[in-house]
């Protein structure tokens, strides 16, 4: 029997996530249409709001499940399985780490999340914030924020109510709220390399942005903090279990597809090929699995080993994607393929939650010092 | 053995009795030499040998009746990691942890009395002699024959690659005794003394210039027949016996640890007066990959020794942990030629200093990249692991 990829956060939710995934994604993958797209995506999302996913990491106290990180990597995981083309890591799992950093001032949004009534995007300075063209700037009026420039490419959920931005002013963290259809600001909607939807905003030469405080502090800038650490991780999760879905795809191929009067899965160099991409699958896996046992245990939260993981598997990543492109036949790899859209989701994974460059900062930043619990 | 009290032991206390023991005991002098990446040979590894038998810690591997410890296998492997962290020298290997358990299953009492006491206290040092000019990784095709003759086997033949045979008392030899319908049937194992007549062992000067391989000629060797372990003809089988109680040696991933802070010590001081250069910051992050990456084969060799505990099936896990743990080896060692080539390389050799682990300071990063070349070869290279891995994969 060939390979096949085994859950690392096995279980009910992660066996719904993947067939859920898997069912959109064979509808998703026949329409060319973006408002099609759109459309189909938009009842995935009430879909998977009658299941309660976005109440998973929700706690209690707010209407929500109560779960924690390791719930939400096993949506994450089944869902990733099938490249689906949903925000679910970071409206599910970081927007309610964002949002716990303004305390009681963000709990009704929670509860509105909670009860499937409140879509949120999470956009973060400076992951969604690019430094060409023109990046965000903040400074104080008094009390007010002015922002200036914008931020981009940050996952929406479809027809999102609300846009919480995490950010700094002049040296202080804040947590902005905006309606989806605030005048003050000018919005863009985009659809990834890996076809998720993703939103712009705008803020023109200088905007005040009276009212849209939803906190602010230290306890926010440990939110920003801790969020953009669970964005890279879940990315991390999601990666790692889509390379083991390519992997299979690949292998199938290989089994399937005959050249020169042979299957393609006997010739040494491709096998040797195919071997080499299951040592990176599985030396990441191993990594990522450790991280989740470390991040849920209550000894040091792993801040070095998260940005590790992040600045490797991001080119790591790439490198899958392209070589599977490869052992695919390449030019043959067309969008109807699920193996291309894992692919796609692959080579998104550099630039979500910082990439190499933003990652080794980091590193540089901590200087040499391992985790505590490493 | 691994299960029945595992829960009742304390293994942070057990690492810190092993570091603590580690520091105080193991000569500074070999440390030294452990961290600078100088070339070990029998005087260091046994006098280590020694000291670690004095505690009782002689085989951390052997059940206790012939003088080991009994630990399970997380004390072991605690045990390996820790010594490697702390800079100790790796144990006489080839005795210890290769021939010894085979002599335990399939040896004599005779046998074990006469060779595991000395192995235990570092009197005798071994060679392993197994590969040959035409059988390397395909080891079943070895020719080296033993004819036998009343109470001796006559053996004739080559071995090549042999590591510290220049240096050993006594070699375990795979020979052929018979031909089979399959080419692992007939094959031997016999001990033999390295001082018997009509054996020769000429130097090989590997490719970082130092000697630590050899050829062994075997001229009508005579080795007697109480020599033998286990039947006439069977040995491929212990072999494969060894494999599998070796199968998880590169789940200790300390070594490499401890490569990585060298490395990334030595890029820093290479580079210490032009932290702003181009290279450096290339260097760096290199490093950084790598340390990510030891940071996946750490856990993959963690939860592999659990799986061995609550005995789980391994898979192919060892063969993906030999993989990533030889290329890492390779990378780390890649980057410290970058680091230091441009200063050392141009004096690899000093003119009237021959001496082993002579030569200028960073030398021994370029022995360490060429002798390093040989880690996707030996233990099973590369290429066969990742047939190995095909195989699994593709499902033929």
């Amino acid at each position: 029997m060939s390979f096949a990829a085994a859950p690392m956060v096995p279980g009910d939710l992660f066996d719904s996530a993947a067939r859920f995934a898997a069912a959109y994604d064979t509808r998703l993958a026949r329409l060319a249409s973006l408002e099609e797209r759109a459309e189909l995506l938009e009842e995935a999302w009430r879909e998977l709001t009658a299941l309660g996913w976005p109440s998973v990491a929700i706690p209690e106290a707010a209407g929500g499940a109560g779960g924690g990180l390791g719930d939400v990597a096993a949506l994450v995981e089944g869902a990733a399985c099938s490249a689906a083309a949903l925000p679910l890591a970071s409206v599910i799992g970081v927007g309610p780490i964002l949002l716990a950093g303004a305390g009681d001032a963000g709990r009704p949004l929670l509860a509105g999340i909670a009860a499937g009534t409140h879509r949120v995007a999470a956009g973060i300075a400076p992951i969604h914030t690019s430094s060409a063209g023109s990046p965000m700037t903040a400074q104080w009026v008094g009390d007010v924020p002015r922002l200036s420039g914008g931020m981009i490419g940050i996952e929406c959920p479809p027809d999102a109510t609300h846009v919480l931005v995490g950010c700094t002013v002049e040296g202080e963290a804040v947590m902005l709220l905006l309606s989806s259809n605030d005048e003050r600001a000018a919005f863009r909607h985009h659809e990834r390399i890996d076809c998720r939807p993703t939103l712009d905003i705008q803020f023109g030469e200088a905007r005040l942005l009276k009212g849209t405080i939803l906190a602010r502090g230290r306890d926010v800038g440990g939110a920003i903090e801790r969020a953009t650490q669970v964005g890279a991780f879940l990315t991390c999760v999601e990666a790692v279990a889509a390379m083991g879905a390519l992997l299979g795809q690949t292998i199938r191929y290989l089994n399937e597809r005959v050249q020169f009067d042979a299957p393609l899965s006997t010739f040494q160099v491709l096998r040797h090929k195919v071997a080499d991409l299951y040592v990176v699958y599985g030396n990441l896996r191993a990594m990522v699995m450790d991280l989740l046992d470390r991040i849920a245990s209550p000894s040091a939260w792993p801040e070095r080993g998260l940005d590790l993981a992040k600045l490797h598997i991001g080119a790591a990543s790439r490198r899958f994607a392209a070589a599977t492109i490869q052992l695919h036949g390449g030019m043959g790899m067309t969008e109807e393929l699920l193996a291309s859209r894992l692919a796609k989701r692959l080579l998104m994974v550099e630039f979500e939650y910082g990439g190499a460059a933003f990652h080794e900062a980091r590193l540089m930043a901590r200087g040499d010092r391992p985790d505590a619990a490493a | 053995m691994d299960t029945s009290d595992s829960l009742a032991i304390d293994y942070e206390a057990f690492r810190n009795e092993v570091r603590d023991f580690a520091m105080t005991h193991c000569p500074a002098e070999l440390r030294q030499a452990v961290v600078g990446l100088k070339k070990l040979g029998r005087h260091e590894m046994l006098s280590w040998q020694t000291i670690l038998y004095a505690n009782g810690w002689g085989a951390p591997n052997w059940p206790k009746e012939y003088g080991g410890t009994g630990w399970d296998l997380r004390r072991r492997h605690i045990f390996d990691e820790t010594m490697a962290e702390c800079d100790c020298p790796t144990q006489p290997y080839q005795a210890l942890r290769h021939i010894a358990p085979v002599l335990i299953e399939f040896g004599t009492h005779d046998q074990k009395a006469l060779y595991l006491p000395p192995m235990l206290r570092g009197e005798v040092h071994w060679c392993q002699g197994y590969s040959e000019p035409g059988a390397g990784s395909d080891l079943a095709s070895l020719k080296t024959s033993a004819v036998r003759e009343g109470d001796e086997y006559v053996v004739n033949g080559q071995k090549i690659w042999t590591t510290g045979a220049h240096e050993a008392d006594m070699m375990y030899a795979l020979v052929r005794t018979s031909r089979g319908t399959r080419k692992q049937d007939g094959i031997t194992m016999l001990l033999i003394p390295m001082n018997s007549a009509g054996l020769t062992v000429r130097p090989i000067r590997t490719i970082d210039g130092l000697h630590n391989v050899n050829e062994v000629f075997f001229d009508n060797v005579r080795v007697p027949v109480a020599n033998r372990i286990g039947e006439e003809g069977k040995a491929w089988a212990y072999g494969k016996f060894l494999l599998s109680h070796e199968r998880l040696g590169g789940a200790n991933v300390a070594p490499l640890i401890r490569l990585l802070a060298r490395t990334r010590r030595m890029v820093a001081e290479e580079y210490r007066d032009e932290p702003g250069s181009s290279h450096y910051a290339d260097l760096v992050r290199r490093i950084l990959h790598a340390e990510a990456e030891i940071q996946g084969v750490r856990a993959l060799g963690r939860h592999a020794i659990e799986d061995i505990v609550h005995k789980r099936p391994l898979g192919t896990v060892s063969s993906v942990i030999k993989l990533l743990s030889s290329n890492l080896m390779q990378t780390l060692d890649e980057i410290g030629l970058d680091a230091v080539g441009r200063r050392v390389a141009g004096r690899f050799r000093a003119v009237g200093d021959e001496r082993t682990n002579a030569g200028e300071q960073g030398v021994e990063w370029l022995h360490n990249f060429l002798h390093g070349r040989a880690r996707t070869i030996y233990g099973g290279s590369s290429e066969v692991q990742k047939n190995l891995l095909a195989k699994s994969l593709f499902g033929a």
